[in-house]
């Protein structure tokens, strides 16, 4: 091990999908021995310097010094040679094996000349090593019938089982209760005690200024600064994180704003939503803003039929709707523009003009048989209003950018008789040129009369489009702010998490 | 730039029509390997002849495949279904062509319960077409206690004996039919597109408002029709009806499928394909009988073909990403 004072360091690391940059020049230093936060809004590029830190995916440019030495993290496997582990968000075992055979999974003690597990064995080291950890978990235990702050433990207990010295925690604080968090710093002081260096990844503020010496703070791919902790308070870090580059105050608006088109209220299920209420009028953007979880999704989800609800009172022009299926809120004029777009946007291998038309294909049928001359036209109109990039509409999705990708998925309601349209994160992962493209397109639709809901956890952007914004929180609207107040406001985010 | 088009094109063309290709340096391999004998009007048609009624339940398990699902039933339906046609005519005295008709009837309620257990109940597909495959498997049993149902009506050969202007077997026609029916359906109609959305992204397809569990019913049903045709063409041909006729044809027409798979679209299951695949199912046993190879070793030597066809694939796929 050579004397230098970080345990990881990383220069100038670059990182591009498919054109796109995610991280754009990163550099990040991080201390032997403390415990460094790591902050910035969703898509900063947190996740994917974790990623390549942790062998799953690898860097295009940058160097990477682990201990002072130069390194190259091949895979999974050499990271975890180097003493890289990852405690992730979502966490994963096999639930149904006990405490004891997740923390010793592949390492299992088998009995002399044979291939069978010594069960007598793993239990006693497991309680050893356990003790040794001063973690206090029953190792007889299906890990499934664990709450989750143990299962969190049982993963740290893992990772640690393997002698790891860099240890990455991604949010662990995002599913538990107060006292369980509690219990979770004080085991991450415990660990700073014993020399093991920690990369704090979290939403909460108020737990990074309790625990970590250091913070870096990333945005758009890039690092914005690193400080010590106590040089830093809550509106400074705020302020790093939050991109206000963009001119939002100067963009002229010129919504021509009517009656109420869409309204949900007071809609409700078990743990997911209490009593959540929005509408949109003609002509008008409105956002829901908060991070991801608060219930945005869900509750747009829950109002067009895809998932159930228990209550809500939800109308359509006046007229109280419920929808069974989202077929039903389609042909009601309700357009979803879903979140995850490979997964539930696009059909990857088929071409552009059999996506844009797939659902609306009754409009070319004569006789039960496809006019696919007037499809074709129909998705080249559609396509070309939003000036998709493609060499020929019979181009397959699948091959073209996410920019693209995501007009192809609004172009399949453009032309027909829509006047909801709902975009979930209309821009996730979309490179920052066919961003503005696709804020043009938004601003468009609002001013050809549609009611516009765009869900997004990217402030900026909402300020940019947005008349109105519903700030969500757990399953609850906390906050509804006009436009004005959104963009004066400094505390939208401590709104989203809660301080 | 042109220079790599090129390349691009040979390795494309070498993608959709290998086995295409492959299929044809099968067919000159035999010509040259049993001279006089192969390459013979009479015995093309024979192959064809041998391969309609598994070209025709392929086609039917096509649809089902699209979709990323399988349909186990097949084998046991279409045996069924044969002793169904059969005693209609022999035991109830029905005429043949309304006894044809409610065997579609009967192959597509088949259909129909199969893709309801699947599609709406959410049983996993292997698992539920096999429930359904071992109950009608059952009902068989109990209804012949093993015996086959014979002295059919000489007019029945219609369907799969005789021949058409004496010289195209009408098993042959009957495939073609079911075959330009079913690439009607899956190229010009609504139904055919949503078949092929919920083949490549059904949580896409179900989100852009489209009924994704009727669809995987619809395909479901298609394939029951095929095997009722299937059943129908089998016991004409055989001029009675045997309880475990068409058991084989479970992992043939899988073998089609797979195989036609390999060929024209890139992976993805397609009608000319699996036509291409029963052909060259159909050849590898005609050719290797020609020349007087066991039917031991046949078996090896057709596994080996589309074990070679399959890797082949998977190859080209895995160096796509």
């Amino acid at each position: 091990m050579s004397d230098s004072k970080y345990a990881v360091e990383m220069r100038g690391i670059k990182k591009s999908f498919g054109g796109i940059y995610a991280l754009k020049g990163i550099d990040f230093q991080v201390e032997r021995g403390t415990c460094h936060a790591l902050v910035g809004e969703n898509g900063a590029g947190k996740s994917t310097l974790m990623k390549i830190m942790t062998g799953l995916v690898g860097k295009d440019t940058g160097e990477i010094f682990i201990n002072g030495n130069q390194t190259e993290i091949h895979s999974v496997r050499h990271a975890e040679d180097l003493g890289i582990a990852i405690v992730p968000q979502e966490l994963s075992f096999v639930s149904y094996f006990t405490v004891a055979e997740n923390i010793f999974m592949g390492e299992e003690p088998v009995k002399k000349g044979s291939k069978l597990v010594d069960w007598k064995t793993l239990f006693a080291t497991c309680d050893a090593k356990l003790k040794e950890l001063k973690i206090d978990l029953p190792s007889r235990k299906k890990a499934g019938d664990l709450n989750v702050s143990d299962q969190q433990m049982m993963v740290i207990a893992r990772v640690l089982a393997k002698n790891a010295e860099i240890i990455i925690m991604d949010e662990p604080t995002a599913r538990l209760g107060h006292g369980e968090v509690a219990k979770l710093l004080e085991y991450i002081k415990y660990l700073k005690g014993q020399g093991k260096t920690i990369i704090y990844i979290s939403h909460r503020l108020e737990e990074i200024f309790e625990v970590c010496d250091n913070v870096t703070v990333l945005r758009d791919g890039m690092t914005v600064d690193t400080l010590p902790v106590s040089q830093v308070d809550n509106d400074k870090l705020i302020n790093m994180m939050v991109n206000r580059s963009v001119n939002v105050v100067a963009q002229k608006r010129e919504h021509n704003i009517g009656e109420v088109v869409f309204s949900v209220e007071h809609i409700s299920r078990r743990n997911v939503l209490h009593d959540v209420s929005f509408n949109v009028r003609r002509g008008e953007i409105v956002g829901l803003f908060g991070l991801v979880g608060a219930g945005r999704t869900e509750a747009v989800r829950a109002a067009l039929g895809v998932d159930k609800y228990d209550h809500a009172e939800i109308k359509l022009e006046g007229k109280p709707v419920k929808f069974a299926h989202i077929g039903q809120a389609l042909a009601a004029g309700i357009a979803l523009v879903p979140e995850e777009r490979r997964k539930q946007g696009i059909l990857p291998n088929t071409p552009i003009y059999r996506n844009v038309s797939v659902g609306n294909l009754k409009q070319f049928t004569k006789l039960g048989m496809l006019d696919e001359e007037a499809e074709k036209k129909y998705a080249k109109d559609a396509t070309d209003k939003l000036s998709v990039a493609c060499t020929s509409i019979r181009q397959t999705v699948g091959s073209l950018s996410g920019g693209n990708q995501q007009k192809v998925v609004i172009s399949k309601y453009i032309d027909r008789d829509i006047k909801v349209f709902i975009l979930d994160e209309p821009t996730r992962g979309i490179d920052v040129g066919a961003k503005d493209q696709i804020y043009t397109i938004i601003e468009n639709l609002a001013k050809q009369g549609m009611a516009v809901i765009v869900i997004s956890s990217e402030i900026p952007e909402l300020q940019l489009m947005c008349d109105r914004v519903c700030i969500m929180s757990e399953g609850r609207v906390i906050s509804e702010m006009t436009r004005d107040e959104f963009i004066d406001s400094d505390n939208v985010l401590k709104n989203a998490i809660g301080i | 730039m042109v220079k790599s088009m090129k390349s691009l094109n040979i390795s494309k063309i070498a993608k959709n029509f290998g086995t295409l290709i492959g299929y044809i340096i099968l067919l000159i391999a035999f010509t040259i390997l049993a001279p006089g004998r192969f390459m013979t009007v009479s015995n093309m048609i024979g192959i064809l002849r041998q391969i309609a009624m598994l070209g025709t339940i392929s086609i039917g398990l096509t649809f089902v495949m699209i979709t990323k699902r399988s349909d186990l039933s097949i084998g046991y339906s279409t045996s069924f279904l044969g002793i169904f046609v059969a005693a209609l005519m022999v035991n109830a005295g029905m005429n043949i062509w309304v006894a044809a008709l409610l065997t579609i009837i009967l192959g597509a309620l088949i259909g129909l319960i199969n893709g309801t257990i699947i599609s709406y109940l959410g049983v996993p597909d292997f698992i539920g077409s096999l429930g359904v495959g071992y109950v009608v498997a059952g009902i068989n049993q109990a209804y012949t206690k093993g015996h086959p149902v014979s002295n059919l009506p000489e007019s029945f050969g219609i369907f799969g004996s005789q021949r058409l202007f004496d010289v195209l077997p009408n098993a042959v026609v009957i495939m073609i039919i079911v075959l330009l029916v079913s690439y009607v359906i899956l190229r010009h109609t609504r139904l055919g597109r949503y078949i092929y959305a919920v083949g490549d992204n059904e949580e896409a397809t179900l989100m852009s408002g489209i009924n994704t569990k009727k669809t995987v019913v619809w395909s479901y049903v298609f394939c029951g029709i095929a095997c009722a045709v299937t059943a129908i063409m089998l016991t004409s041909r055989l001029g009675s009806a045997h309880p475990q006729a068409a058991e084989d044809y479970l992992l043939n027409a899988i073998a089609a499928v797979w195989l036609g798979s390999t060929a024209f679209k890139d992976g993805e299951p397609n009608l000319a394909g699996t036509v291409l695949g029963a052909l060259i199912i159909g050849t590898m046993a005609n050719g290797l009988t020609i020349m007087n190879v066991s039917y031991y070793y046949q078996d090896i030597a057709t596994g080996l073909i589309i074990l070679l066809a399959v890797i082949i694939t998977s190859i080209q796929r895995q160096n796509k990403k």
